[in-house]
């Protein structure tokens, strides 16, 4: 489970510690918005975060549904996984064609909703790539 | 640990014609309302239905208030649940749901679960012209507001940023009070805890692994404990996962009778997600020809990074549930010893058949659930213990 007092890195400590602070002042786009932030500064020092392009109208129906690798017998996932920042709520995350990435705002003001689940998503993000090293060059 | 079914009300097209059969939908309503109260007497504890719109073959369950009060007048104990309302005003006015949940709960005689949720697809959202990047606001706005109604006499009003209304005193009021235990559906992680924050349930449709959900379930109870400013007057602090299920005495039965529903499930999931033709498209004979052709391939067993991708990449897949009683109650356990409260199957999907699916809810209701109920007061004292210094009242099922 992550926390935030689980993150040795000092700023990104930092950072967190203020988007939390502002969801508990009730500044819900300025926490919305500093998550965005840690994303892009995460990614920065971690391309190898960057995730691979995906595009749902590609990727449906012709794949992923498990065919035919649900004709194994193997049952369940295969643990956790990364993710993508979320593709909803009105902060877009997006990358060029050298995987460049930058943020678009959809809207100026963000919800209780919203912030809290940026801020869960990017908490959960940096622990995690805390854990997992970047591959060596 | 309790346990539920979960209806999306999937009717494959035939594959052998462009549309469904005049008596189609009609049998499946009919046949899902037999299986609803075959469940209630077995002992099952809760049947959720979506709220999808225009979702061809994937989920004929448009206006589930009707089906679900149809089902609570079938039976007496069973839990009546919306799996979920679409929230945003667009697709339904807040007044009009508290009305119709108020109304489903005097009928049930106290049993709706509300579960509240967004609306998925642009199939779906772009029907009412509702966007990706309002809807999860207009959620929230929707969900605090229509509480209100179900329990303020009068409503006082409300001018906000997707809908505003006068004073009025929205009636009847449910018989739950203040109002019904309430969830989210989440299918990420970032949404259960969203429930957590708001004091509310979570609906967990990422098709979570036992890991996965133990690591929910530490962050989430962590924050519902912290709760300060619940959606509703009540909290529901629980979170479920659901799974493609099928019970039969041995596990090649079990695949036989319900690996290609589970696989229709996430191809017609991954479906609605595309280029959708609507009312021309024949997915299940795309999915049969798919299917056979990919029978000669070998399997290929990585996992999508995209938690969304990875939750339609295991909806398709056989999961933890296809089996036999062993193995079902081998994998159930790990989600017992992860304290999660209550699971959900999905049993009726795909072609599967009306007797199958009678067979196996009454295959684990008597070899599977009994030992799972006997041990949910020990589960209770521990979310007890987790919830120990909770301010506000609750109102839970689980």
């Amino acid at each position: 489970m992550a926390r935030i007092s689980d993150v040795q890195d000092d700023g990104f400590r930092t950072s967190l510690e203020e988007a939390d602070q502002a969801i508990g002042d009730g500044e819900y786009t300025k926490a919305a918005r500093k998550c965005a932030e840690i994303y892009l500064n995460l990614l920065e020092k971690r391309p190898d975060l960057i995730p691979p392009p995906f595009d749902w109208s590609r990727a449906a129906p012709q794949a992923q549904t498990g065919l035919p690798a649900s004709q194994s017998r193997a049952a369940g996932g295969q643990g956790m996984r990364r993710q993508g920042w979320p593709g909803q709520g009105g902060i877009r995350v997006i990358f060029d064609e050298q995987r460049k990435p930058s943020v678009t705002y959809e809207k100026p003001d963000f919800s209780f909703s919203e912030a809290a689940y940026y801020f869960e998503f990017i908490m959960d993000e940096v622990v995690r790539a805390q854990r997992e090293p970047a591959p060596a060059e | 640990m309790k346990f539920g079914l979960f209806y999306e009300l999937q009717l494959p097209r035939p594959a052998d014609r462009d549309q469904w059969r005049d008596d189609d939908e009609g049998r499946l309503i009919q046949e899902t309302l037999e299986q609803v109260e075959f469940a209630d007497k077995l002992g099952f504890d809760y049947v959720f239905e979506v709220e999808h719109h225009f979702l061809e073959e994937y989920a004929h369950s448009s206006a589930p208030e009707v089906v679900l009060a149809a089902a609570a007048a079938r039976t007496k104990n069973i839990r009546i649940g919306h799996g979920i309302v679409q929230m945003p005003p667009k697709q339904n006015h807040p007044a009009r749901v508290a009305e119709r949940v108020a109304t489903l709960d005097l009928v049930s005689n106290g049993r709706v679960e509300f579960g509240t949720g967004e609306g998925a697809t642009n199939t779906e959202l772009g029907g009412f012209l509702t966007t990706q990047t309002e809807k999860k606001e207009a959620w929230e706005e929707s969900t605090r507001e229509c509480l209100r109604m179900m329990s303020e006499t009068p409503y006082p009003g409300h001018e906000g940023k997707y809908f505003s209304m006068p004073e009025r005193n929205v009636i009847p009021k449910p018989l739950q009070k203040p109002h019904p235990p309430v969830w989210v559906a989440a299918s990420r992680r970032e949404t259960v805890m969203i429930a957590a924050r708001f004091g509310i349930g979570a609906l967990g449709f990422g098709f979570e692994t036992p890991d996965e959900a133990e690591d929910r379930v530490a962050r989430y109870y962590e924050l519902v404990s912290q709760c300060r400013n619940p959606i509703g007057k009540a909290m529901n602090p629980a979170l479920v996962t659901v799974g493609n299920m099928m019970c039969a005495p041995t596990d090649e039965e079990a695949v036989e009778k319900g690996l290609r529903g589970a696989q229709f499930f996430g191809f017609s999931f991954g479906w609605t997600h595309g280029a959708v033709k609507h009312g021309r498209d024949n997915v299940y004979r795309e999915f049969r020809q798919r299917y056979d052709a990919a029978a000669a391939e070998a399997p290929v067993e990585v996992e999508p990074e995209d938690e969304g991708a990875r939750t339609l990449y295991r909806a398709g897949r056989r999961g933890l549930f296809i089996g036999s009683p062993d193995f079902i109650r081998e994998n159930l356990r790990r989600y017992e010893d992860a304290h999660v409260d209550a699971v959900l199957f999905f049993l009726q999907c795909g072609d599967r058949k009306h007797e199958h699916i009678m067979e196996s809810m009454e295959l684990f209701a008597k070899q599977v659930m009994p030992e799972f109920q006997e041990r949910h007061r020990k589960h209770q004292k521990w979310r007890g213990q987790q919830l120990d210094g909770v301010k506000f009242p609750i109102n839970s099922t689980i």
